[in-house]
């Protein structure tokens, strides 16, 4: 048996893009076990329940997190919808759908930059990034918001994208499209890209649903698990996830490549579909007391589960955002146990960590 | 082939003009909807407090007395809950985004400001009117008590034993 | 409703959950989420733990004290353990048998017990917790 050490990984790391830590136990070169460790970025936005109204809170929820802002605020509202028994219009429906694939595709770009840094690919990672800016144009044209969009209230949306402005988006998207699959090829094709990526943090189906993984990490290991497919625009317009069948590191890479693709024909498939019609319901009074509300919402990390419960007044007794990176850090403990030293990074780059989301 | 897949796209980044932007000498022009600074159009405003109430950060200040609407931009979180609340639509979303300061500044709207004289002239108005409703109060007063007395003294010419109550009483 | 899911709210004792748990692991279903909620003029709290298959939600849902222990589906499920050190911490729920005790230390908090208002009434004299229970009190 080697000589055990304790080398002590993040919350500071040039190749972390999230601040967690992880205490790795080392024999030699091989890690024997990993306990990781978060509550840097703390903030306690549950309980800001108790200070900012029940409308006000859906900004504070659309800020929880910098990359999957729009989801956080579609499913704060959708759940303070369903406690209040409102009915949103088809056309906010069609509208958060078109800025939710909007963030999937400027998350995973994102992520696909910092998994380039992460193997010391920094040209590649300029290039998705300087790509990504052109998502972020189509973003603030149709929002007024880079990232943060800031467009959802309970009962709908308030701000549109007029039917005129439809084209041009579909235009830009197209042109993305281009650039994007040379990129693409890079990371799927490149000899030195396949050497760090194939058959690292091999996960299993049975791990995988054993775990309780969620999002491209579950659908890389086989399972075809996706909340979009019942929602709504999503359920009318009919799609299938993506799915993989090796669940290691290439294969998560190949899944969130190929959602972005499939995102953009998601994109045009409800531009052409979008129906006309009010942007909001109007809210009359209060959530009422000892009402319930839940909501599931397909985040470009896995699936998000949010619960409200109102007590009468217009401040919310609970939210609740449990958010999929805390349930895919079981996972990275376990594809960590066994893997050199130099593949770390890469495996808590794989599961796409957003640790703002689960620390709140 | 598994070399230098990005071949095109770095030979022809050899020749086109750079991604990034010589800021501050260039910049780029906002979009239409670009989340800038919340402007107010003070002539409309008529000072309900609703903008202030449905602020998440509390950066509005309404004062109606004083008929002023203040913002601070460095808390604005550009929202637009505010426009969207307020009765008289005089309050939108422009698209500059605010500029960089050293120290932070409250932006304060005034509405119809008066100039010395003309505040000099509505405290004297304002003065002449309390002084007149003070002197009308005191003619009432005055009178009140002069029909007590009288009263008095026609019970105390009344009786002697309800004379001796009367003037008990008056004395508490 | 915005989208096809069903939730059922299921009430039961503390001392069930981890069978029903070992219920739900047999049949394929998948761990959501386990979280608190304290309400205020209440001096229980109240603990949900969900599970989701397909479009179907169902909540579990117990009323316990604080300081009470109850049993950790951490062995079943291994990622609950990150949601019941959470608990913990800030609502001052015991699990007991947690795949990873963080024994109090998962977030470093300045006060013990935040979102628990039964917790930090208790502590008398300090300035904070009583304009917090004053706050508490009138919203």
């Amino acid at each position: 048996m080697g000589k055990r050490t304790i080398i002590p990984f993040g919350p500071q790391h040039p190749v972390l893009p999230e601040p967690v830590h992880l205490d790795l136990v080392m024999e030699d070169e091989k890690v024997v076990q990993a306990i990781p460790r978060i509550g840097y970025i703390h903030r306690g936005l549950e309980h800001l329940t108790e200070k900012k109204d029940f409308k006000q809170m859906v900004f504070v929820a659309e800020r929880i997190c910098g990359i999957c802002c729009f989801g956080h605020s579609v499913g704060y509202a959708s759940a303070v919808e369903n406690l209040m028994g409102i009915e949103i219009p088809p056309r906010a429906k069609y509208l958060r759908g078109i800025w939710q694939e909007l963030e999937r595709i400027h998350s995973h770009i994102l992520w696909l930059g910092l998994l380039a840094d992460g193997f010391g690919f920094e040209s590649l990672f300029m290039h998705c990034w300087r790509l990504r800016e052109r998502v972020l144009d189509v973003l603030e044209q149709t929002s007024g918001g880079r990232v943060i969009v800031s467009a959802n209230i309970v009962g709908g949306v308030f701000k549109d994208i007029p039917n005129e402005q439809m084209p041009g988006i579909i235009e830009q998207l197209d042109s993305i499209r281009e650039d994007y699959e040379a990129i693409s090829r890079a990371f799927l094709d490149d000899q030195s890209v396949n050497n760090r990526l194939r058959e690292v943090g091999v996960l299993s189906r049975q791990d995988a649903v054993d775990l309780s993984c969620l999002g491209p990490m579950l659908r890389a290991s086989g399972v075809a698990e996706d909340v979009r497919l019942y929602e709504e625009p999503y359920a009318t317009l009919g799609f299938t996830p993506i799915t993989s069948d090796e669940g290691d590191c290439y294969a998560r890479c190949k899944v969130r490549i190929n959602e972005v693709t499939q995102s953009i024909d998601l994109i045009k498939a409800m531009a052409d579909t979008i129906p006309d019609g009010e942007l909001s319901t109007p809210l009359k009074g209060n959530p009422p007391a000892g009402s319930q509300g839940f909501y599931r919402v397909e985040q470009p990390r896995g699936e998000s589960f949010y619960y409200v419960r109102g007590n009468g007044t217009k401040f919310l007794d609970r939210m609740r955002v449990r958010t999929p990176t805390s349930m895919n850090l079981a996972g990275m403990t376990k594809i960590l146990q066994g893997c050199d030293l130099a593949d770390v990074p890469m495996m808590v780059l794989t599961i796409d960590p957003c640790i703002s989301c689960t620390e709140r | 082939m598994g070399l230098f897949h990005l071949g095109k796209m770095t030979f022809t980044s050899t020749f086109k003009k750079p991604a990034t932007r010589l800021y501050p000498y260039e910049q780029r022009e906002p979009f239409e909807r670009t989340k800038g600074h919340i402007v107010c159009d003070i002539e409309e405003c008529i000072f309900c407090g609703a903008c202030a109430r449905a602020c998440p950060t509390s950066a509005l200040r309404v004062d109606k007395p004083d008929r002023t609407w203040a913002i601070n931009p460095f808390d604005c979180i550009q929202c637009s809950s505010c426009v969207l609340v307020c009765p008289k639509k005089c309050l939108r979303m422009d698209n500059g985004r605010p500029a960089a300061a050293t120290t932070k500044q409250v932006r304060l709207y005034h509405q119809h400001p008066y100039s010395q004289a003309e505040k000099e002239q509505i405290a004297k108005e304002e003065a002449e009117r309390q002084a007149k409703i003070a002197a009308a109060r005191k003619a009432a007063a005055e009178k009140k008590r002069k029909a007590a007395e009288e009263a008095a003294k026609k019970a105390a010419a009344g009786g002697e034993a309800t004379g001796g109550e009367a003037s008990a009483k008056g004395d508490e | 409703m915005a989208n096809s899911f069903k939730s059922t709210i299921v009430t039961i004792a503390p001392a069930e959950l981890h069978d029903r748990a070992a219920v739900y692991k047999a049949q394929g279903w998948h761990y959501v989420n386990t979280s608190a909620t304290a309400s205020k003029g209440s001096d229980t709290l109240e603990l949900m733990v969900t599970f989701a298959k397909g479009a179907v939600l169902e909540n579990l849902v117990m009323q316990v004290l604080t300081g009470e222990h109850v049993t950790s589906i951490s062995d079943l499920f291994f990622a609950a353990f990150v949601f019941e050190n959470e608990t913990h911490d800030l609502f001052g729920i015991n699990f007991d048998g947690l795949a990873i005790d963080f024994k109090g230390t998962f977030y470093q908090l300045s006060l013990n017990q935040p979102m628990n208002p039964n917790a930090y009434q208790a502590a008398a004299g300090s300035a904070a917790s009583k304009t917090d229970a004053q706050t508490g009190k009138e919203a």
